[in-house]
């Protein structure tokens, strides 16, 4: 059916709203880093910055030691995102490919841990890397958040898995290449967009992370980006442009994300449903 | 090359038995079909012989070493699928050298032995190209030339032509055939398709049901069916079943069916009165022949298929199919006296399908 130019006008309307509602909020992060202190609590408000200054990116880069959070939270989500991908790939398999007793079970259960929220584990959790020594540190904080990212990977990978057909496995067998082999020569290469998928959702997920990184780390010198923004809110004064640039800083990266793998992306997201 | 001994293999799911102790023996070179309906048990037989089903109690033996516990990595056989199973990722060189690698072949070796098997299989132009970018009948020749490069013991094929279209089924027919005449390898063949295992085979294993009903050459199967499975699995159209009893008339032996007298030969040890079914192909009906050895029938369709003509037709017994080379001159309504030729009329005891004895 043929639309009508007001339903033309109408939809473009509508999407063009939308687009402004969602990019607003990263137009004013971006020019209210470019800020001073003054001006960016200024009333009323300007539009782009009166004088353009990087004084806040220099400030939080230099003084405030967001370098070192920034490696933090890219040691923490790239080992996360690493960690539960390669555990994903072979749990994922498993449950895909071999019919054992408390299969379901387990992926049952596996799924209804994404239904508890993070805060009510945050306690068992506390308890158990101070017992276990991890407390206040990275890879603790690492294994907390590869906890809570490995049920999805599992399943989205067991679900990417399925669409291979199992005649893959068994020519790889017959070839001669052992259940390694299969899984890694055979397998991951045409589940390769959805495991990039799902490493990015990993990724993000930890890169984003804030309530796992308050609770589990103290130390300074061990805290990520989102803990670094939290102390820019003080008791007297908010440091908005400084909490601007920390956060044009932490959007960087999943952006350039998005925007590398952003074919991987689109195609893991849909593949399962097209595959040949 | 090596031979296959299949003995009294069994397979079970739980509780559920689908091959019920299969004896089959496959000498070296030879080209066996398995052939069956849908869910008769052979793919899961091959899939054994290959090592990708366990066996639940008997034994398989390649080349005279049992490999019950051996791996089908380590079983040295080479396996073509239905659906080819081709590595999407990888070209058609990288997918016939794999096994080749796996190996830690040399590389020179592997070149030469996949340039050897493309050659054989028309695949030189097409070695750089992803699956993907080829035809059905092109994929399954690739799936064959990752077999073939392997050089190994036996070559097993599961129902490798049924995704393709009528025409090219009958071109790969052609070329697996030659190709076993030339590579001279032990053959174990899964189809569906009498007519596939008629053609190729040097000898065919009828399987139903999970057992094995008969297993010869396919003229022997053909001229002289086991039991009314076999007889009318094999032949296209199939052959005609009519149930009866045996009667005399005096010096002539007749099966009396409902409204029909179907002619016999002279038959030794047939009991009158003995229920039995007459069977009769299509292609041996013909329109003259002795007087009195005669079906009457009435024409329902006629099938033209260029080089021959079939006839399906109703008796007071059920409906039958006769095959004519040429074109004969009937059209639907026409009433038809079809005469069996009696050396090539099948009997089979009622009760349990078996083959009754022969004319003399």
């Amino acid at each position: 059916m043929k639309k009508s130019n007001s339903m033309w006008v109408f939809i473009y309307g509508a999407l063009a709203v939308m687009l402004v509602y969602n990019l607003t909020p990263f137009f004013w992060m971006v020019v209210s880093s470019f800020k001073s202190e003054l001006e960016v609590v200024s009333y009323p408000a300007t539009l782009l910055p009166n004088v353009f200054t990087t004084d806040a990116y220099e400030k939080i880069w230099l003084q405030e030691g967001f370098l070192l959070y920034f490696k933090n939270s890219l040691t923490v989500s790239l080992s996360t995102a690493a960690l539960s991908s390669l555990v994903g790939i072979f749990a994922g398999y498993g449950f895909s490919r071999f019919r054992f007793k408390g299969r379901l079970a387990i992926m049952t259960a596996f799924l209804a841990t994404q239904m508890i929220p993070g805060v009510l584990l945050v306690g068992p959790y506390f308890k158990m890397m101070t017992l276990t020594g991890l407390y206040d540190t990275l890879f603790g904080l690492i294994l907390a958040q590869t906890s809570i990212t490995l049920p999805f990977s599992v399943w989205m990978i067991k679900g990417y898995m399925d669409t291979v057909p199992i005649e893959i496995d068994q020519a790889a067998e017959v070839d001669g290449a052992s259940r390694l082999q299969t899984l890694f020569l055979c397998i991951v290469p045409l589940v390769l967009p959805g495991l990039v998928a799902t490493t990015i959702f990993a990724f993000l997920l930890s890169w984003g992370d804030l309530l796992w990184a308050l609770c589990l780390i103290s130390d300074p010198q061990k805290q990520t980006m989102t803990l670094g923004i939290t102390q820019l809110v003080g008791q007297f004064r908010v440091y908005w442009s400084e909490i601007m640039a920390a956060t044009v800083i932490a959007s960087i990266i999943p952006a350039c994300l998005y925007l590398v793998l952003q074919r991987y992306l689109v195609q893991g997201f849909t593949e399962a449903a097209v595959k040949e | 090359m090596a031979t296959v001994e299949i003995r009294s293999v069994r397979k079970a799911y739980d509780d559920h038995e689908v091959i019920h102790g299969v004896d089959v023996l496959i000498p070296d070179r030879e080209f066996v079909v398995l052939v069956g309906p849908s869910g008769c048990g052979k793919s899961t037989l091959l899939r054994m012989i290959a090592g990708l089903e366990e066996i639940t109690s008997g034994e398989i033996a390649i080349d005279g070493r049992v490999v019950n516990e051996v791996r089908a990595k380590e079983r040295d056989i080479a396996m073509v699928f239905q659906n080819y199973a081709l590595y999407p990722h990888m070209n058609v060189y990288k997918n016939m050298a794999f096994s080749l690698r796996l190996k830690g072949m040399p590389q020179a070796e592997i070149d030469e032995r996949v340039r050897q098997a493309a050659k054989i299989l028309n695949l030189s132009e097409l070695l750089e190209r992803q699956p993907r970018q080829l035809s059905g009948g092109q994929r399954q020749r690739v799936a064959m030339g990752r077999a073939i490069v392997r050089n190994p013991k036996v070559f097993l094929f599961d129902e490798p032509l049924s995704n393709l279209d009528a025409k090219l089924r009958v071109a790969m027919r052609t070329e697996i055939k030659d190709l076993h005449l030339r590579l001279g390898a032990t053959t174990v063949y899964v189809t569906h398709d009498q007519l596939e295992a008629m053609t190729m085979a040097d000898r065919i294993v009828v399987m139903s049901e999970g057992n094995v009903e008969q297993i010869g050459s396919p003229l022997d199967l053909y001229d002289r069916p086991d039991n009314i499975f076999v007889a009318g699995f094999l032949g296209s159209p199939a052959m005609n079943f009519f149930k009866g009893v045996v009667g005399r008339d005096g010096k002539t032996t007749h099966v009396e069916a409902p409204g029909l007298r179907l002619p016999l030969p002279d038959w030794p040890d047939l009991d009158i009165g003995r229920p039995v079914t007459y069977g009769v192909r299509p292609e041996d009906l013909e329109l003259s022949g002795a007087p009195g050895c005669n079906i009457s029938c009435r024409v329902v369709v006629v099938e033209g298929t260029g080089s021959g003509t079939l006839i399906v037709a109703q008796t007071p017994a059920g409906n039958l199919t006769a095959a004519f080379e040429g074109r004969p001159k009937a059209k639907p309504g026409d009433t038809l006296a079809l005469y069996p030729t009696l050396d090539h009329v099948h009997l089979f005891d009622a009760a349990d399908g078996k083959r009754l004895g022969a004319p003399t």
